[in-house]
């Protein structure tokens, strides 16, 4: 009889705690200067008090604890400068994440080697150092994927013939460039 | 000569609807979310044109182009480049969202004068963006001359959802207002059997308040119509202004 009243009290619990996983919790981080600032809202609107947060390395070690104040705000220096993944929990399932770049700049290149509409092609980095190392080749990998992935987006924004043809251009472009490099290397 | 004079004329009439088609200003974003995935840069097109049929008017160097959070207002105007949307001078701007929150972006062009229509026309532009979750404000009224102000979450939004809004003009609801709303037909796959397929028509209740289900998914701009209550001079003559407050709004194919 016990044991039934505790199966309906925590059926009763679970129940009451289901309307509130309609609250989408958020979490914001920014990185100043090694110092990271978090913000944590329910529905992007109140303030998650108290909540925990914990942040992870790439490792999914955890490497820091803290807990939000009354604005939802959680700030601490940064535990170290690789990628990090900020996880609030307010409780009840109410978690969410999100993943902060590596303060490295060398690391932290998830910029496209190709900025949006910008027309000058710039060689990467590496292509200076001459001839075609692996790195190279994944380098050249990188680009060519970001020159189709800016044709197919801008194929799909205002499906421009040009475009198309544009972003064609660069892949060849950048093919002629490492051939450029490649030869250039055998003669010597 | 009778004859020929037959053939302007119904060449006139013939000619003369198309002209009549819905002007509609345009600010349409690159993507109408802001999260960790898409990237914190909005690229954004500014435009007039008749968006259904994909035909472009010049538009001039706006008169102000902003971005407004939170009650805080940022002018974008001089980050204005000219590009071509549908084959005519248009303008694109670039932000970068560093914050959480709601980010109203809102044209104001400089008067474009329709000698086919012997009227000037002003569309008070915008769309709504929220950024890494934030949902505070979508529903602020900004204080423009004339605007739409939601009713329903302007994003986050299924074709097929009910939208609605309040028509203001100078900060007041217009009881009984028209309201244009016409599908950005950027692909030109959408066809319509007939002129009022272009574009369709719903008029606000005594409260300023419209209601529309769009029927499929992609961007679609409301606009609002009111006549201004002073005028500008065209051709040595003074000619009214319409003024309208358009709001763009995407809607997302249901998945599953």
């Amino acid at each position: 009889m016990k044991s039934l009243r505790f199966i309906l009290l925590l059926g009763l619990f679970i129940a009451l705690a289901s309307p509130a996983l309609a609250h989408r919790i958020n979490i914001f981080a920014l990185d100043e200067g090694g110092e990271v600032y978090t913000e944590s809202t329910f529905a992007g609107k109140r303030p998650v008090k108290k909540g925990v947060i914990r942040v992870f390395n790439v490792e999914g070690t955890l490497v820091y604890t803290g807990q939000t104040d009354e604005k939802g705000i959680c700030t601490f220096p940064r535990p170290e400068p690789g990628a990090l993944t900020l996880e609030v929990d307010a409780g009840m399932g109410h978690k969410n994440s999100w993943a902060l770049e590596s303060s490295d700049p060398a690391v932290a290149s998830n910029e496209p080697v190709l900025m949006p509409n910008d027309s000058a092609v710039v060689p990467p980095k590496t292509a200076s150092v001459g001839g075609l190392s692996p790195a190279d080749w994944k380098r050249m990998e990188q680009v060519v994927d970001t020159a189709v992935a800016k044709s197919l987006h801008q194929a799909r924004e205002e499906t421009r013939l040009q475009d198309i043809v544009g972003g064609i251009g660069y892949i060849v472009g950048f093919f002629g460039l490492f051939a450029w490099i490649r030869s250039r290397r055998e003669a010597v | 000569m009778k004859r020929y004079a037959a053939a302007v004329v119904l060449t006139l009439m013939v000619s003369l609807p198309t002209s009549a088609l819905a002007h509609f200003g345009m600010v349409i974003p690159d993507t109408s979310v802001v999260s960790q995935k898409t990237g914190k840069q909005v690229d954004l097109a500014l435009s007039f044109s008749h968006p259904f049929e994909g035909i472009g008017m010049p538009l001039e160097k706006p008169a102000e182009f902003s971005v407004v959070m939170d009650g805080h207002t940022q002018d974008l105007t001089k980050t204005l480049t000219p590009i071509q949307v549908m084959g005519h001078s248009a303008w694109a701007s670039s932000y970068a969202v560093k914050r959480p929150g709601v980010y109203h972006f809102v044209m104001t062009p400089t008067p474009y004068w329709e000698p086919a229509e012997d009227i000037f026309i002003i569309h008070y532009t915008k769309t709504i963006v929220p950024a890494y979750g934030g949902e505070e404000g979508w529903d602020e009224e900004l204080g423009l001359k004339t605007e739409i102000v939601p009713l329903t979450r302007p994003f986050g939004l299924y074709a097929g959802n009910l939208f609605q809004g309040v028509v203001k003009l100078d900060g007041k609801v217009v009881p009984g207002a028209e309201v244009e709303v016409e599908f950005y037909n950027r692909d030109g796959k959408a066809k319509a059997a007939n002129d009022y397929l272009v574009t369709q028509v719903v008029k606000a209740d005594v409260n300023g308040i419209f209601s529309f289900t769009v029927p499929t998914d992609g961007w679609w701009g409301f606009s609002a119509l009111n006549e201004a209550d002073y005028q500008l001079e065209a051709e040595g003559q003074k000619k009214g202004v319409e003024l309208g407050a358009v709001l763009w709004v995407e809607f997302t194919k249901w998945q599953g």
